[in-house]
């Protein structure tokens, strides 16, 4: 690598049966045309084990995961994917975005665009996060939406346990769950949308060291996917 | 850059094996196992300029533990 590298691991959950479409390079402007200098894809079951990869085209603007992934991941349901990604920080002066395209196929159900989680790196120095930031929030709507909920972790490390707490609140009530993931490994928690009459208002996840993590939404009814999203450090 | 295979396993019982020198271990501050290997054996850790290693996006923490045991450092 050389001084003006960066680099960025983000990671996302490919899940059979969607159409899912990730753009490398999220920024865009008309004088300049923005790629990584190179990127390396892996997919992981949820005992952590690779399934496949390998690098791709960084002039590749959108890859498909739907066509990519289930030719690795066939006896799967749900797989982690990572975005292993080196870029020049003169062209990403802060890091680049990888932006997703989620969309249950044949399905009426609205499209999802979201922001694919970045999970090591894109933190240089400069912006002078000097506190552990290892407590992620997500806060739900106030307006019911009809759907059940779920948290889904991944550890990214590649030697480390991650032990982490999962916690639910609803009103004043809170509900915790530990979760304990080997390197590379994944799981999906269900989190109750409702519990005694109240209704699910935030998660939070806490660990040692940052881990992937996405709140999902589905259709009570068809099972369709109508929220993913990952969560979010509040504090530094 | 490609580095090496990212499976778990590469490990023996004095840490990651050599082949993973290459391969970062921190991605803020592009630190590589290789670099810690060297830094520990030669007592200069934290080296100059990395004192902030795994304190960032705090990512890689779990795994720079883990190396620092298996390198043998012991904070001073």
């Amino acid at each position: 690598m050389s001084s003006d590298d960066g680099a960025l691991l983000s990671a996302t959950f490919w899940e059979a049966g969607y159409e899912h479409l990730v753009e490398l390079v999220h920024q865009r402007d008309a004088l300049a045309h923005r790629r990584l200098n190179s990127l390396d894809v892996a997919v992981y079951d949820a005992a952590g084990t690779r399934l496949g990869g390998a690098p791709v085209d960084p002039r590749l603007e959108v890859l498909d995961l739907s066509a990519l992934v289930p030719e690795l991941a066939a006896s799967v349901d749900r797989a982690m994917v990572t975005f292993d990604a080196r870029y020049d920080t003169r062209v990403f002066n802060y890091r680049p975005h990888h932006y997703a395209f989620l969309h249950r196929l044949g399905a009426e159900t609205p499209p999802l665009y979201y922001a694919v989680n970045a999970v090591l790196g894109g933190v240089p120095d400069r912006i002078g996060a000097t506190n552990i930031n290892n407590f992620e929030t997500y806060v739900f709507r106030r307006q019911p939406l009809g759907a059940r909920f779920s948290v889904v972790l991944g550890n990214l490390a590649r030697f480390a346990t991650a032990e982490a707490q999962l916690f639910a609140y609803y009103g004043s009530e809170r509900v915790a769950r530990d979760v304990a993931l080997g390197p590379k490994a994944h799981v999906l928690v269900e989190v109750a949308s409702e519990r005694e009459g109240r209704r699910l208002q935030r998660v939070e996840v806490k660990a040692l060291f940052r881990l992937a993590s996405y709140v999902v939404g589905r259709r009570v009814d068809s099972g369709d996917i109508v929220l993913f999203d990952h969560l979010f450090t509040y504090i530094k | 850059m490609t580095c090496p295979s990212s499976d778990p396993g590469e490990t023996t019982d004095t840490g990651p094996t050599a082949s993973l020198d290459p391969v970062l271990l921190c991605y803020c501050t592009n630190l590589t196992i290789g670099a810690l290997r060297e830094a520990c054996r030669a007592g200069r850790w934290p080296l100059p300029g990395l004192e902030r290693t795994g304190r960032l996006c705090t990512g890689c923490a779990g795994d720079l533990l883990y190396c620092l045991r298996a390198f043998g450092w012991r904070a001073r």
